[in-house]
């Protein structure tokens, strides 16, 4: 038999760095799910009571219902990323919270790419039963000398009646990495999902619409985006709610910044049943004289009785705001930078202080050197 | 050319925004420790001067030169102009959204902010967005905030009484002799250049030298107490009608 080298799974101390950047913390105490190129090294659960984190497969030898739940949400056939994950039987994490237990300490998980080219295959999927509370930050990151190779995520999402789930992912790629996660999300009676995206860095490309299924009376689902786009990245990053159950209610909201390079901003609230309300806003921040916004929000109702509405801007930093700051002896640069972290800090309520922090210290690590 | 002991200099001073000349020809000395105070009805061009002293690029001189200290700063960008000492309170200040006033003031200097919030009763105020819904009155003490931590040498001053109910006057008139540290008198170094309408400033702090601002120029410089009176009694009619008669035999002398 060969003899195996494991040194790609190590983690160097930059490793770890980069992975922190991306919001996990590979050294806490908390209950945590690591994946490396395309291996699972790391599963710590055992001391929370009512959590279950394995890995899929594992999961599916415990658990004859998983196989029922996989491939649901996110239809196998869909294109041609879900056709790899589905041929590859991509693993990933499986997290389940039993009936009432509200987990206060997230659940961290990790996606690491250390090989040059190499394609990250996943499939994770997480289950809140009924009247239980989860929040899970997934962090993603490559080391820092990769610059080529591709994450393709397939995340499917259960919350139960009366659920709730915040489910926070940082990214913090490269350039030359391509990213394309596929993620289905089904809230039912009463159930919250709150999701959080934040990426800062370059990437080659990032393209995801999640998409959310509210289909139990008085579901609520509210994405939240944050994008910042160097020169050459290239976002397509979107959301899209089908509110399928009467009194279901849902928000997008994102903020995108391109210094050169381009952000596709989506959004798709779609009415199918009566008494839904849908917002969705956009907000983006054009740093220089090239690069792309663009906003695409898209309301469709099929019903009479319905609220959706939408807003969006587009635009510079206000001439007014850069010399108000100036005038307290910033220079142009610290002023820009300023605002721009003001205006990527999104405050989300009902989030545990510990998810927001970590959304604030994300975006506080972006560098807009040369902003100006 | 000597300028020990001038704070600032403005040597015919022509600017323009959006294509129009707004000011003509201000001279204007400010000495160390000198409080002047400017007067004039609205569009005479007060807040302009203020504005183009700081450095607002929507403002470009065309003729003439601006000095600190002695020092040449009219190509000075804005924030080099702070950092020489220079201050500037606007009368409505922009609302920064998602930018903390705690984190402006860590920026300006991280110097004494909680106790200089608390003597100004904006200590809430220090984790809201930086004027995002302030009142009139809240704003303006935020901007003498900013001010108290920056710490200029010369502050400019636009309508710091405008907006400010007659409770929050004593807080304001109290922190604008602090910040033009006018007291021991004979230990006076900070400068001061600062709009008024009503006049109503006066009643707190002192001032040295007044001026009336028309059309973009300096018609007149006096007794800022003087003024004052005047322009309380009759408004600015008898300056308009002083302005053309002056004008009148300029054009009769040629």
């Amino acid at each position: 038999m060969q003899k195996k080298d494991n040194s790609q799974y190590n983690l160097s101390k930059e490793d770890k760095r980069q992975i922190l950047n991306a919001g996990v913390d590979l050294d806490a105490d908390s209950p945590t799910f690591a994946l490396i190129n395309g291996r699972v090294t790391e599963i710590k659960s055992t001391t929370q009571e009512g959590l279950v984190l394995l890995t899929l497969h594992k999961a599916r030898e415990k658990y004859e219902w998983v196989r029922e739940l996989e491939w649901k949400l996110v239809p196998k056939d869909k294109d041609e990323i879900t056709k790899e994950a589905y041929k590859n039987d991509a693993n990933g994490y499986f997290i389940y919270v039993s009936k009432g237990i509200k987990l206060e300490i997230p659940v961290q998980a990790c996606f690491f790419i250390k090989l040059g080219g190499f394609r990250q295959s996943v499939h994770n999927l997480i289950v809140v039963d009924e009247g239980a509370s989860l929040h899970v930050t997934n962090g993603c990151a490559v080391a820092s000398y990769l610059d080529n190779g591709a994450h393709l995520g397939i995340t499917e999402i259960y919350v139960r009646k009366g659920g709730y789930l915040t489910y926070t992912m940082i990214h913090n790629w490269a350039e030359g990495i391509e990213v394309r996660p596929r993620t289905g999300v089904k809230v039912e009676e009463n159930g919250i999902f709150i999701s959080n995206y934040i990426s800062l860095r370059k990437a080659h490309l990032v393209q995801t619409s999640p998409v959310a299924y509210l289909d139990g009376k008085g579901a609520k689902v509210q994405f939240n985006s944050v994008v910042y786009a160097p020169k050459e990245a290239y976002y397509d990053v979107g959301a899209e709610v089908k509110l399928r159950a009467p009194e279901t209610a849902a928000e997008i909201q994102s903020r995108s910044v391109s210094e050169g390079g381009i952000v596709v901003a989506r959004g798709v609230l779609e009415a199918l049943s009566p008494g839904v309300k849908g917002h969705l806003s956009c907000d983006g921040l054009m740093l220089k004289e090239h690069g792309k916004i663009r906003a695409v929000p898209e309301l469709i109702s099929h019903v009479q009785d319905a609220s959706l509405t939408h807003e969006a801007a587009v635009g510079r930093i206000s001439d007014e705001e850069l010399f108000y700051l100036m005038t307290r002896g910033l220079s142009p640069n610290e002023a820009t930078s300023l605002i721009v972290k003001g205006f990527l800090s999104i405050k989300i309520p009902g989030i545990p202080d510990t998810v927001q922090k970590s959304i604030d210290q994300t975006v506080q690590l972006l560098q807009t050197e040369d902003a100006l | 050319m000597n300028q020990s002991g001038v704070k600032l200099l403005v040597k015919d001073l022509f600017v323009e925004a959006d294509g129009k000349e707004i000011l003509k020809g201000i001279n204007l000395q400010i000495r160390d420790g000198e409080v002047h105070v400017l007067f004039g009805p609205n569009g005479s061009g007060k807040s302009s001067l203020l504005l183009a002293i700081m450095g607002s690029p929507k403002y470009q001189v065309t003729h003439g030169k601006i000095y600190f200290n002695g020092k040449d700063i009219t190509e000075l960008p804005t924030h080099e102009r702070a950092k020489l000492g220079i201050g500037l309170a606007l009368q409505h200040p922009p609302q920064v959204k998602g930018v903390k006033l705690r984190k402006l003031l860590e920026y300006i200097n991280n110097n004494q902010i909680e106790e200089l919030a608390e003597e100004l009763q904006l200590k809430e105020h220090l984790e809201r967005g930086v004027n995002v819904g302030f009142s009139g009155g809240e704003a303006k003490r935020s901007e003498l905030l900013q001010l108290m931590v920056q710490s200029p040498s010369l502050i400019l001053l636009d309508e710091p009484e405008s907006g400010v109910d007659l409770e929050n006057m004593a807080l304001v008139g109290k922190i604008l002799e602090k910040l033009l540290k006018r007291y021991p008198i004979k230990e006076r170094h900070v400068s001061g250049l600062i709009i008024t309408h009503t006049g109503y400033v006066l009643d707190y702090i002192t001032a040295d030298v007044g001026h009336v601002m028309l059309d973009g120029r300096i018609i007149c410089t006096g007794n800022p107490y003087d003024i004052l009176i005047t322009i309380r009694e009759h408004g600015f009619l008898p300056c308009t009608e002083c302005w053309k008669k002056e004008l009148q035999n300029a054009k009769k002398g040629q």
